[in-house]
């Protein structure tokens, strides 16, 4: 090693211990510069609209002035993000968008990561699943297709837009579970990864295809597919939406929430977590973010730091139990 | 008629507002400047321009993200041709015949204006099919369940395995299996299962094909360039002609241009296919068709200007089952679809309906676009031809430079360059053996549908095999795919009765 | 059996093929339906891929026989040798020091190190200019106008 190469080194060691040791003061101007946004899944996705909202009304009300831009993540189910904030411990300058997979990853074995290393930051809103079948379909209700799978469990298929063992089939799992059907492991469901369920629901290739509630709205107006029910506890949204019934006007006693809420890597800092809780905290109270979650369908579910975290334990215990009970739990 | 020539001149209302003229423009030049770096395409360029669809309003954000679109079709091919490395999937087709011609014939000019005219005409003529077929072809999007895609797959795969060329029919699926090997690695979709994953959480998304690309086709050119050097042979050009077409080209590429785009308008139709399968399967039919098969990779002008118009035709064709059904059509279309759902507008069958002057907007505009785009990419063409004047030992550096540059922008993660290292030294390795390395690639495009296919169509059977031959699609389509396999056969069969007969 | 190229290429498909299926074997059972599923697919691969790499590996050994020609294969580290490892190791030095050094500084001494290379450390002072641009151009052009956020440089605030 020449003395100009050592000389270099010993420079970057002591800058990099310089760093390490400030690293817990919170900036005098905090946040000082761009912030890095994360989808941990494709663009245009439900994570991606999520933060892609966030950062507008953040930006539109003034809240945050700092540029906001947002990284496409993608892998692993979220977890090659989860992955990535791990080797941002402490930083303050990384948000992410996380949902239920954030749990289910873990539980499922995909990751090694769970929402335990993360910071929790606030649950912003809540989505539903929603079940359709096409216009032709010899289904009226939602009690009638889980009569069928009670009756014949391979009579009925069951498509949906992600993996086996994640969103879309872990939700009707949930439904039929509250129905009292026994053997979940036998119902059938066919995931459509490349985002062609409605298209295989309107050909007659499945019967009944697991969403949410916005992605089909169009075909629904225009009468190509009918919605038999939504996870939600009451009826949400305006204009169509608000004719989807709810499990429970059928007599089937479930609610699951789609919830959706913001992350910061692990021992993110004090300074920073008060600042975006404060940040977030106004911005559900703007009229920019009111109009967006009417437009998108979406619920608020606004939820403090504090509540968050307990509410993160509780679903966690549930999903657990399902996982456990669908025999795909990985302990 | 009447009806779609009243909501066309609505369209052409919207698409000649000075502002949408500026849009379509931006788009297009944007879309051909992403759609030549390695690596980053139209995908990219539609998710970067997602922030600023706020601005735009959905007409403008969807004219300017139709515009990326095709014009990174346009794009593409440029650096298919000049530096044998293609700037999307979808240019693939591009390298096998346009880089030949541009340096082992010595004509760029003519390759750069082969790719652009047949571009062009590619994207009007299914713009035009677009006005007048997409509500029926929408219906057809919903003809197609898992049997029908995994039986057009199997016939895309064999006709490309088996197009291999002479005595190299069993290396081409020896190659294509290993494409279907790769296309395994990650979860498994349907089960959970981690396959062929060796722990890493990396690889648990599966190996992108168009990382695999990047390896074999940029490192490789690399790797078989630098050797040229050592010998003292070069290749750099320094004058260059006017970036035209002689007639004797025109006569030959203008049947190939309108038999691909139907080809490719009507797989860019079928959600879930898109521009790469389209342009692959339009060489492969201009291929066989041909006179002079001999010449197909060593620089015909066919081979060039099929697949060319066959994925600016996907492009197009892709846009239907996105704004008709809400359904995306591509990877692309997807992040549009989610681009439009965010500005508040619903695509489904009542767009047309309901909001006229967008969705006919965004069509009349294409009518713009690929106007602008054939008008700038002439000139451009012509500053792009110099790339071949730059000295191989600053060039090929660079290449490697954007080769990994366009990598980490696919998936920000330093993980895959050891994957593009790893095919770059696989693709060596089968040109010195003499495999075929293009079946490889279109198995890894579409061994993971095939098997998501092959599955879902017997869950939906219930076990049945019927299902693969239970509609006139299928049939069709298993006679085609089982004609692929037979035709090299019957061909060197009539050769040899020729040549006894002869002798 | 003469070791040619060829033979060596064929083998290494069939033992791909081989390990490949084995590794099919051994994956765990799906947690749904039948589970043997995701083990069918794979094996069907391994099992074609296995019989064409046979019937090569005979049609190569026979024409062998035949002509009575083969051309031994040649591990000499010749000019192509050399290349391939240069680039190679150039590429995952680089690949280990993207992260830490930041996109500027580890590309421009990727670019430039392949420069060397092929210009033996002769006229170095053009293709070093343009390294330099390339690397600074490139980072500044894609995280302020495409909005892709590259790995920046360390204890470099932008």
């Amino acid at each position: 090693m020449t003395r100009f190469s050592k000389t270099i080194a010993a420079a970057c060691l002591l800058l990099s211990c310089a760093g390490a040791a400030f690293a817990q003061k919170a900036p005098a101007n905090y946040p000082n510069k761009p912030m890095e946004f994360v989808a941990p899944s494709g663009a245009g996705g439900g994570w991606d609209t999520t933060i892609r909202m966030v950062a507008k009304a953040l930006a539109d009300e003034k809240i945050v002035s700092v540029p906001m831009p947002v990284t496409n993540r993608t892998g692993g189910g979220g977890g090659i993000n989860l992955a990535y904030m791990q080797t941002k411990k402490g930083a303050d300058d990384l948000i992410s968008v996380y949902s239920p997979p954030l749990l289910f990853i873990k539980l499922n074995g995909t990751s090694k990561f769970g929402y335990k290393d993360t910071t929790p930051l606030a649950r912003l809103i809540a989505d539903y699943g929603a079940f359709y079948v096409s216009k032709n379909s010899k289904y009226k209700t939602m009690k009638e297709v889980l009569d069928a799978i009670k009756a014949n469990p391979g009579s009925v298929k069951i498509g949906g837009g992600s993996a086996a063992g994640s969103m879309d089939h872990i939700v009707f799992l949930y439904v039929a579970k509250a129905y009292g059907i026994k053997d979940l492991r036998k119902i059938q469901y066919i995931a459509f990864q490349d985002g062609t369920g409605p298209t295989q629901l309107m050909g007659g290739f499945i019967d009944v295809l697991s969403s949410d509630i916005a992605s089909l709205r169009g075909l629904v107006e225009s009468g190509d597919v009918r919605c038999l029910g939504i996870t939600a506890s009451q009826r949400i949204g305006t204009g169509i939406v608000a004719t989807y019934p709810t499990m429970k006007e059928q007599g089937i006693d479930v609610e699951f929430s789609n919830w959706r809420g913001l992350f910061g890597p692990p021992e993110m800092p004090e300074y920073a977590v008060n600042y975006w809780r404060d940040a977030l905290a106004k911005m559900v109270k703007t009229e920019t973010w009111k109009k967006i979650m009417a437009e998108q369908s979406w619920t608020p579910a606004y939820m403090d730091q504090p509540e968050f975290k307990a509410f993160l334990d509780k679903v966690n215990e549930e999903y657990t139990e399902i996982f456990e009970e669908i025999g795909i739990l990985v302990k | 008629m009447e009806q779609i020539l009243q909501n066309l001149a609505i369209g052409i209302g919207v698409a000649l507002q000075p502002i949408n003229l500026m849009w379509v423009t931006l788009g297009g030049v944007l879309g051909t400047i992403i759609g030549m770096l390695p690596g980053i395409g139209p995908a990219s360029g539609v998710a970067l321009l997602l922030p600023l669809t706020f601005k735009m309003g959905p007409v403008g954000a969807l004219i300017t993200m139709a515009g990326v679109y095709y014009g990174a079709m346009y794009g593409g091919s440029r650096s298919s041709i000049l530096i044998n490395t293609p700037g999307d999937g979808a240019a693939i087709a591009a390298c096998w015949d346009g880089y030949p011609l541009a340096t082992k014939k010595k004509r760029p000019e003519a390759a750069l204006a082969i790719s652009a005219i047949a571009s062009f005409l590619g994207g009007m003529i299914a713009t035009i099919f677009m006005v007048l077929l997409s509500a029926p072809l929408a219906k057809l999007a919903i003809k197609f369940g898992p049997a029908q895609y995994l039986m057009l797959y199997l016939f895309a795969l064999s006709a490309t395995a088996s197009m291999s060329g002479e005595g190299k029919v069993l290396k081409g699926f020896v190659s294509m299996f290993l494409g279907l090997m790769i296309a395994t690695v990650g979860i498994d979709a349907l089960s959970g299962v981690h396959r062929f994953t060796f722990g890493l959480m990396e690889l648990q998304g599966g190996i992108d094909f168009l990382i695999a690309i990047i390896g074999i086709y940029a490192l490789g050119e690399v790797f078989e360039s630098l050797k040229e050097i050592g010998k003292g042979k070069t290749k750099i050009q320094k004058k260059f002609g006017r970036i035209w077409i002689t007639r004797e080209d025109w006569r030959r590429i203008w049947p190939g241009i309108l038999r691909s785009t139907p080809l490719g308008f009507v797989i860019g139709v079928l959600p879930g296919t898109g521009a790469t399968m389209a342009s692959i399967m339009a060489y492969n039919q201009e291929k066989n068709l041909s006179k002079n098969k001999e010449e197909f990779g060593e620089g015909a002008v066919e081979g060039l200007a099929a697949p060319e118009a066959a994925n600016n035709a996907a492009s197009v064709g892709a846009l239907i089952p996105m704004m008709t059904l809400g359904v995306p059509g591509s990877g692309t279309t997807a992040i549009m679809l989610g681009a439009l759902m965010m500005l508040g507008l619903q695509p489904g069958p009542l767009l047309f309906e309901r909001t006229p002057q967008i969705a006919w907007g965004v069509i009349a505009s294409m009518f713009v676009g690929n106007l602008v785009l054939a008008v700038v990419n002439i000139p451009l063409a012509g500053v792009l031809v110099r790339i071949l004047s730059i000295p191989e030992r600053i060039l090929y550096p660079l290449i490697l430079g954007l080769a990994f540059l366009g990598t980490y922008s696919i998936s920000n993660m330093t993980f895959d360059f050891f994957i593009v290292i790893a095919f770059g030294l696989l693709g060596l390795f089968m040109k010195r053996t003499g495999f075929p390395t293009s079946p490889m690639v279109l198995g890894a495009i579409v061994g993971g549908a095939i098997e998501e296919k092959f599955r879902q169509a017997l869950t939906i059977s219930n076990g049945s095999y019927a299902v693969f031959v239970s509609d006139p699609i299928t049939i069709v389509l298993a006679i085609l795919t089982v004609g692929s396999f037979l035709l090299p056969i019957i061909q060197r069969r009539k050769k040899a009765a020729g040549g006894m007969a002869g002798a | 059996m003469v070791l040619t190229l060829q033979v060596i290429a064929d083998l290494f498909y069939l033992v791909l093929a081989i390990a490949y299926g084995i590794g099919a074997l051994n994956l765990p059972e799906a947690m749904f339906g039948d589970p043997w599923e995701p083990r069918i697919y794979p094996l069907i691969i391994a099992a074609g891929m296995a019989i064409l790499a046979v019937v090569l590996l005979i049609t190569e050994l026979r024409r062998q026989q035949k002509t009575g020609s083969a051309e031994r294969a040649q591990f000499k580290i010749a000019k192509e040798g050399q290349i391939v490892a240069f680039v190679v190791g150039a590429s995952v030095l680089y690949t280990l020091l993207f992260d830490r050094l930041g996109f500027m500084i580890s590309t421009f001494l990727f670019i430039e190190s392949i420069m060397l290379f092929i210009s033996k450390g002769k006229k170095m002072l053009w293709p070093t200019v343009i390294a330099l641009i390339f690397a600074v151009g490139i980072y500044f052009s894609f995280s302020r106008l495409l909005g892709i956020t590259l790995p920046p440089a360390p204890f470099l605030d932008f």
